[in-house]
């Protein structure tokens, strides 16, 4: 036990220079960009009017008149304490704006690993029964298919055929980002499948890949000379080890549902974080753009620690590496 | 008394696909049955499909493989056409395997308990006892230690002998009539082997269970087994009571496989060297070691080294040149780290170990080339050791282009020379070492050893992976290669027979420390340890001779 908690020690030390790195990228995204936060999210036409000494005094109420390191430490304390400061024009709290967002997106990304989850180890242990029977070969192909075909195209599939076509869904959410997490859960229905079509075919192939693996060992084949049952065999013999390869594949999911959420809000207008983003960049908010970028990398991190523990739990063998430190 | 075959093999042929349309047998029309209670040993080289007999006792093929006709009945049932229910309750309930990996043949995640009480359970085998106290009941009668201990622990746990106990004893669970094992025991050291073996003999003489013991070695086949069967290229060749067999074997096959079993024999090398010249190729003077002890501990825990996994202590031998000093250990004695120690594969040999006068610096890589050259190395896997990309030309020329600066023209000639030394055909050069058999890989690797004209070989268990004949072969061009070349060896095996064979002096190893170290026959015949006495009981008690007079005691 003492040794697990070592090892979380390590990756959160670790996860501190991966956060202070993202923080940095990101402070230099939007410092080498031309003009300042400042010129950028005052429109053109107000800034003209606007006296230069009045604008040199909101550089220096936003500490934009200090030098670059100077402003890098700041922004990093900031991050790490997780005070994400004031918008740049209204001065509301970053936290306020983009609590809902990042619930929402967070609710959408939740549910679709779980459900994605879960089909995908059915379909691995349905496949299993029999590999390359016929529906092995159909999943098999199936999610080739899907593998191949990008987050947005499935979406707008998605909105013609289930919205235009059948009329089952909305095409677009109407929902406020404030709305209950209930009409959002609902709303996040289309949204959730399309996320997962992609990164369930991904996951269905590591595992797949696995199960394989595993079914072709000794420890298999003894259990099927000892008359274990298929399925007993495909459950509890070859599916714990051969999750251990798609843990990893689906801690890269995670970190790939925050970008491919971007794609998927905007084509379902879901309000999420993803919408937050692009407003934000185009207004040049600079607090939020760090802001929501600092815990996307987090929740990746997060992500990839909750992966590890995992493994740690399938095998024992890990387990007793970590002992013998 | 009871007259009935338990088992009856009729005009059996499994074939594997080898294309699209292709198919090859494995096991080519064999017919025999075998008596309730009897034992039965199947004998052969690898590849002769013996395995592949042994699974079809349950029904099983691996995939690829089919059965092409035949059929086999045990208690008149034919297994073949089992439903899948009854098949289900046929594997395991009545016929048991014990497959030949024991390591690998254990469910990573599953503790040993877990392992037991499903089997427990699918097989109604509890008997009224509640499931666990049955499990803990066969771990006990597999005499390992601590049952409830066991129970709990994950497969990673055990040593090789406790695992194959375990294996032993989930095949043995429900009762099965039958008991088919694989090679049960080539994955464990010698006296665990005899332990083990002793153990299966107990159980199935009381409870009268009928065995079929598949083996490519000859000596625990004549131990175990009443009547033998010899195998080659999926053909039943003989077919005897196994001391008939053994003794008087009636093909050149059979013939050339009992002869090339390695046996003990005091006067194993008929002109032991005199020890008069003083000249020493190599020398070691109480030679401590242990893994990690160079490394500042705060380092080795990053790099996360399991702590002294293997240490030797006051270490002294020496070699002289064109000798050959056999190590004999088990597996952890520490023989493989002395030999990387040598090889300068792992630092920290302190200046103890001395060559041509000369101490040789810890590591290979801060030794001169020319030092290099002469202290060559040969694996036990030449299947890893040989780069797969490369062709035989290439992984022979190598040392020839880097140590003697031969081009590559010239290299040709010379390679083919060695290669020849090795009995090996010029038509190999092109070819990759994944197109060679075990045999032709690992008297590849010799070559290479030879190219560069060593003073020194160290060789560890270089012929484990082989089968008996072609081990026997290997050998013979090894003994053959020093003589024309004057070359030591460092002869590393946990075989005794073959270092005996081999080696004009032996070390024994156990746990790091020498047990005895003396010339071969004064080994063989007089050894000062007890330790020595029981490997060599583990050996002659598994002979074919000792068979011989037991049989005929009984007959």
């Amino acid at each position: 036990m003492i040794q697990i908690l070592e090892m979380m020690g390590r990756r959160l030390l670790m996860s501190f220079f991966i956060l202070s790195f993202t923080a940095l990228i990101v402070f230099l995204g939007t410092e080498v960009l031309p003009g300042d936060a400042l010129t950028a999210t005052i429109p053109a036409d107000e800034l003209a009017f606007m006296p230069a000494q009045q604008i040199e005094d909101m550089r220096r109420e936003l500490g934009l008149d200090r030098s670059i390191p100077v402003r890098f430490l700041e922004v990093w304390t900031r991050l790490m304490t997780f005070d994400f400061g004031t918008t740049i024009i209204k001065r509301e709290p970053v936290f306020d704006r983009i609590m809902h967002p990042m619930v929402n997106s967070a609710i959408l990304a939740g549910v679709a690993l779980i459900v994605m989850l879960v089909i995908v180890i059915t379909l691995g242990v349905l496949a299993s029964f029999k590999p390359g029977g016929r529906l092995d070969n159909a999943i098999s192909t199936t999610t080739l298919f899907t593998y191949s075909m990008p987050d947005f195209v499935v979406s707008n599939i998605f909105v013609i055929v289930f919205a235009v076509w059948l009329g089952l869904l909305p095409a677009v959410i109407l929902a406020p980002t404030n709305a209950p997490k209930l009409t959002i859960l609902a709303a996040a229905i289309l949204p959730v499948i399309a996320l997962c079509v992609h990164g369930a075919a991904y996951q269905f192939r590591l595992l797949r890949a696995g199960m394989m693996e595993a079914l072709n060992s000794d420890y298999v084949e003894r259990a099927r000379l000892a008359g274990i049952p298929t399925w007993r065999i495909s459950i509890m013999h070859a599916l714990p080890s051969a999750m251990i390869p798609m843990l990893s594949g689906t801690a890269t999911f995670v970190a790939g549902l925050l970008s491919g959420s971007v794609v998927v809000e905007a084509v379902f207008k879901y309000p999420g974080a993803g919408g937050e983003l692009l407003r934000a960049i185009s207004q040049r908010e600079i607090p939020t753009v760090q802001a929501i970028a600092f815990l996307a990398a987090l929740a990746v991190i997060v992500a990839n620690l909750i992966a590890d523990l995992a493994i740690l739990a399938l095998d024992p063998r890990v387990r007793t590496r970590f002992q013998n430190g | 008394m009871n007259q009935i075959p338990h088992i009856e093999v009729r005009n059996l042929t499994l074939v594997y696909k080898t294309g699209p349309t292709t198919e090859l047998p494995a096991v080519d029309d064999v017919s025999f049955s075998i008596m309730k209670g009897s034992t039965l040993g199947i004998v052969g080289e690898s590849g002769c499909g013996k395995s592949s007999l042994s699974r079809a006792f349950l029904a099983y093929t691996r995939p690829g493989a089919r059965i092409a006709q035949g059929a086999i009945t045990v208690s008149g049932a034919d297994i073949f056409n089992l439903g899948n229910s009854s098949l289900l309750k046929f594997r395991g309930g009545q016929a048991a395997m014990v497959p030949q990996n024991p390591l690998s043949s254990l469910t990573p995640h599953r503790t040993i308990g877990e392992h037991l009480t499903e089997l427990v359970r699918q097989h109604n085998a509890a008997g009224g006892l509640p499931v666990k106290n049955k499990a803990l009941d066969i771990l006990a009668d597999m005499e390992l230690p601590d049952p409830a201990a066991i129970f709990d622990r994950y497969p990673h746990q055990l040593s090789g002998g406790q695992r194959q106990r375990v294996v032993i004893a989930a095949a043995l669970v429900a009762e099965p009539e039958l008991i088919v094992l694989d090679e049960p025991t080539t994955a464990l050291d010698k006296t665990v082997e005899s332990n083990v073996l002793d153990l299966i003999s107990r159980l199935q003489k009381r409870t009268k269970t009928t065995l079929i013991y598949v083996s490519h070695d000859l000596n625990v086949v004549a131990r175990m087994c009443e009547r033998v069967l010899v195998m080659q290229d999926g053909r039943v060749v003989e077919d005897g009571p196994t001391w008939e067999v053994f003794n008087n074997p009636k093909t050149e096959y059979a013939r050339a496989l009992i002869s090339a079993i390695p046996k003990l024999k005091s006067d194993a090398r008929p002109e032991p060297l005199t020890v008069a010249s003083e000249a020493r190729v190599l020398t070691i003077r109480n030679l401590d070691f242990t893994y990690g002890a160079s490394r500042p501990n705060v380092l080795r825990r990053i790099l996360r080294r399991p702590a002294a996994a293997s240490t030797l202590s006051d270490i002294s031998l020496s070699i002289s040149p064109g000798s050959t000093l056999g190590i004999v250990g088990e597996s952890g004695s520490g023989k493989s780290t002395l030999a990387s120690l040598v090889a300068g594969l792992v630092d920290g040999n302190g200046g103890k170990i001395v060559f041509d006068g000369k101490p040789l610096s810890g590591l290979a890589v801060d030794r001169s080339r020319e030092l290099r050259r002469r202290i060559q190395m040969i694996f036990q896997d030449p299947a890893s050791s040989l780069n797969p990309q490369h062709t035989v030309e290439e992984i022979v020329s190598r040392p020839l282009q880097m140590f003697f600066g031969i081009t590559r023209a010239a290299c040709r000639d010379r390679v083919v020379e060695l290669l020849e030394e090795l009995d090996l055909n010029a038509g190999l050069l092109a070819r990759s070492p994944r197109q060679l058999s075990g045999g032709q890989q690992q008297r590849v690797a010799i070559a290479r050893a030879f190219a560069c004209k060593p003073d020194l070989v160290l060789c560890d268990e270089v012929t484990s992976a082989l089968d008996v004949t072609v081990q026997a072969q290997v050998l013979k061009q090894m003994k053959r290669l020093q003589r024309e070349h004057n070359t030591a060896y460092l002869f590393i095996s946990h075989d005794l027979p073959v270092v005996a064979d081999m080696s004009d002096q032996i070390l024994v190893l156990e746990k790091g420390e020498i047990r005895d170290y003396a010339d071969t026959g004064t080994i063989l015949t007089n050894p000062n340890s007890a330790y020595t006495r029981k490997l060599l009981e583990a050996f002659s008690s598994a002979s074919i001779h000792t068979t011989q007079r037991t049989s005929k005691h009984v007959s």
